[in-house]
């Protein structure tokens, strides 16, 4: 049976949970509140066979950078979208794996944070005003059939590039 | 040798296609039921086998109206790690199916997943529901609550 690990270090809470609704007919100005939650994770399989030698090979290492922008928006009920603020914000995670018993990879993992400062952190920027220009998102952010993060992430997760070696490698994953 | 009328064969067809709708409509008995525990939900189906689609959709009762909740990764598996689940689950006749409960969470709403955006859904009202593989008829659990776990 394959285990899994969730990330191994998460970010808790950016902020608390909850909105407020303007009622129908509700005299301007309105104050409203929003607040924004996210606790991204990620999984990988424990072993995996290596498809050229038989052999079944023990994760080694991950590294992840995941780089996000959040916008706030009001959406007017003819669909045409304001954008208020946004900020960005990123996490980064790497760390090298080892199996305490190879022959039973339930038992716990020596986990090593790897990457120097940069391999493990967690940042977020002032508050912009209005709405990204940054084109990689602007695009996207109000486009209907654009997928959500997390379709793009199970379409990451069901068509991982895979490459393989008949003895050990370090790939450079950034090609 | 007799010939039958036009319209005899017209309505010996329609007779048939109504009797096959019909017995189509009877064969589907399926009920969602809800477990003890937060999330646990049971599909029991009681009349012949049945293709359901693998996706548990989730919706919550807003203004009165229910409104559909934006859930990935939440489907009629009863385990977790067995890879990419197929469209389709088959539920054979009188078959009951345990899948995993609901976590509460938008993302990792059964199981670990890759997820980018993720956390709990707020305290409210909400249902299960689950369609035939084809979409054509849809099925929905008893409402149940979600409580704000910071409340006493």
């Amino acid at each position: 049976m394959p285990g899994y690990f969730e990330s191994w270090r998460r970010i808790r809470r950016h902020s608390a949970q909850g909105t407020t609704t303007a009622g129908a007919g509700q005299p301007f100005p309105i104050l409203l509140t929003a607040s924004f939650f996210d606790g991204p994770s990620d999984v990988f399989s424990l072993t995996r066979t290596n498809t050229l030698t038989r052999a079944v090979n023990f994760l080694r290492e991950v590294q992840l950078e995941f780089h996000f922008c959040t916008v706030l928006s009001l959406c007017s009920p003819a669909n045409v979208y304001q954008h208020l603020k946004h900020i960005y914000w990123n996490v980064h995670w790497q760390a090298q794996f080892q199996p305490t018993n190879f022959a039973n990879i339930t038992a716990p993992w020596t986990i090593t944070p790897t990457g120097g400062q940069s391999g493990n952190m967690a940042n977020v920027s002032h508050v912009h005003d209005g709405g990204t220009s940054d084109r990689k998102f602007s695009g996207l952010i109000t486009a209907a059939t654009a997928p959500n993060c997390n379709q793009v992430a199970t379409n990451e997760a069901n068509n991982a590039n895979v490459r393989e070696s008949r003895r050990w490698e370090n790939f450079l994953v950034t090609r | 040798m007799g010939k039958l009328p036009r319209y005899a064969l017209i309505l010996f067809a329609s007779a048939m296609l109504l009797s096959s709708e019909a017995r189509a409509r009877q064969a589907v008995s399926l009920q969602i039921e809800l477990g003890r525990g937060f999330g646990e939900f049971t599909v029991v189906n009681s009349g012949e086998a049945v293709a359901l689609h693998s996706q548990v959709s989730v919706e919550r009762k807003v203004n009165d109206q229910w409104e559909s909740v934006p859930m990935t990764n939440l489907s009629l598996r009863e385990k977790c790690g067995v890879g990419k689940t197929s469209t389709c689950h088959k539920l054979a006749a009188q078959e009951i199916l345990h899948p995993m409960p609901w976590t509460g969470n938008f993302c990792t709403s059964q199981c670990p997943s890759s997820c980018r955006l993720d956390g709990p859904a707020p305290p409210g009202t909400y249902r299960f529901t689950v369609t035939l593989c084809d979409r054509s008829k849809t099925f929905t659990s008893p409402a149940f609550e979600k409580r704000d776990p910071q409340a006493k």
